[in-house]
């Protein structure tokens, strides 16, 4: 029984080894894409991806959220400096709800492992709500 | 492995290629930035391992469609919010493990509660609060949790939507 039980054990490593390898290309891909991505934004292209007003503003935060990647705690400073410097509060949650739960960059790696149609329509109800969110909370913020 | 997955491989690594003999300083940092990231998430997906050689070894298919299949409703949806909301690292991480939970039975729309709670990071939350108050946080990870249930039924019956 230990033996067998050792066999199957072996036989997990294995397989879950193998799905990972297959995953590795895409990984790096999306780890260097990142990479570049960080390296061209400024504080200054934040702000002027804002260049709507009023309720547009949700759209371009979704947008701009969404085309971002990163750690989550990037997304919160620059959203604090876009509320600073006047940015709508329903477009800044847009963005910070786009930012993790959209992510364009890591679509292909979406794609491969849960299909690339799952990653597509999962990516679009996502941009979708991430601006009815930010419509809704800047209003209920706006009531307390 | 994909055809696709190395085309798109083989697209990135160009553009890199690119990127260090046009523009070498920043492509220089972009570099550093990917390996810094790399690092960081190395760990993570050791975690990941082994929560997958974990699942294939001890959760079989019948576990998984019983708990987080087309037939768990909204306990399988609480479940994968919960689960979503308790994964650490980023998002790429996880997508092999799902992979092998939807082969296994796990519902679509569950998947996507999964990958959608992931935007509520208990750790970060004191954080979040000093940004932009605990109003506003609980105004937000409230919107997000309920959103996600939605979210999951959406993406479940636009999935089964013949083109």
């Amino acid at each position: 029984m230990r033996n067998m039980d050792y066999v199957r054990l072996q036989q997990s490593g294995f397989r879950s080894l193998r799905s990972l390898v297959h995953f590795l290309p895409v990984l790096i891909a999306v780890i260097l894409l990142l990479g570049m991505l960080q390296s061209v934004m400024d504080e200054n292209l934040y702000r002027q991806f804002f260049v709507f007003s009023g309720s547009l503003q949700t759209v371009s935060g979704a947008l701009f959220g969404s085309l971002l990647a990163g750690n989550p705690i990037t997304s919160y400073v620059i959203g604090n400096e876009l509320l600073l410097s006047g940015i709508t509060l329903a477009g800044v949650t847009a963005f910070l709800v786009s930012w993790v739960t959209v992510g364009v960059v890591q679509l292909p790696a979406e794609g491969q492992s849960l299909g690339l149609r799952f990653a597509l329509i999962r990516a679009t109800v996502s941009f979708i709500f991430a601006i009815v969110i930010g419509a809704i909370v800047s209003v209920g913020v706006g009531l307390v | 492995m994909k055809r696709s997955s190395l085309f798109f491989f083989g697209l990135v690594l160009l553009s890199q290629i690119g990127y260090l003999v046009f523009a070498p300083v920043q492509a220089h940092e972009a570099l550093q930035y990917s390996f810094r990231l790399g690092m960081r998430i190395a760990p993570i997906f050791a975690i990941v391992y082994l929560v997958m050689v974990f699942f294939d070894y001890v959760v079989d298919a019948n576990y998984i469609k019983r708990h987080v299949g087309k037939t768990s409703g909204l306990k399988g949806a609480v479940i994968a919010a919960v689960f979503g909301i308790l994964s650490s690292g980023p998002i790429y991480v996880w997508y092999p493990l799902l992979a092998e939970l939807q082969k296994k039975g796990m519902k679509t729309g569950h998947i996507a509660i999964f990958l959608y709670n992931r935007a509520i990071k208990l750790p970060l939350l004191p954080l979040f609060i000093s940004y932009f108050g605990i109003m506003y946080a609980i105004a937000v990870f409230v919107s997000v949790f309920l959103a996600s249930l939605l979210n999951g039924y959406l993406v479940e019956q636009l999935m089964k939507v013949k083109l």
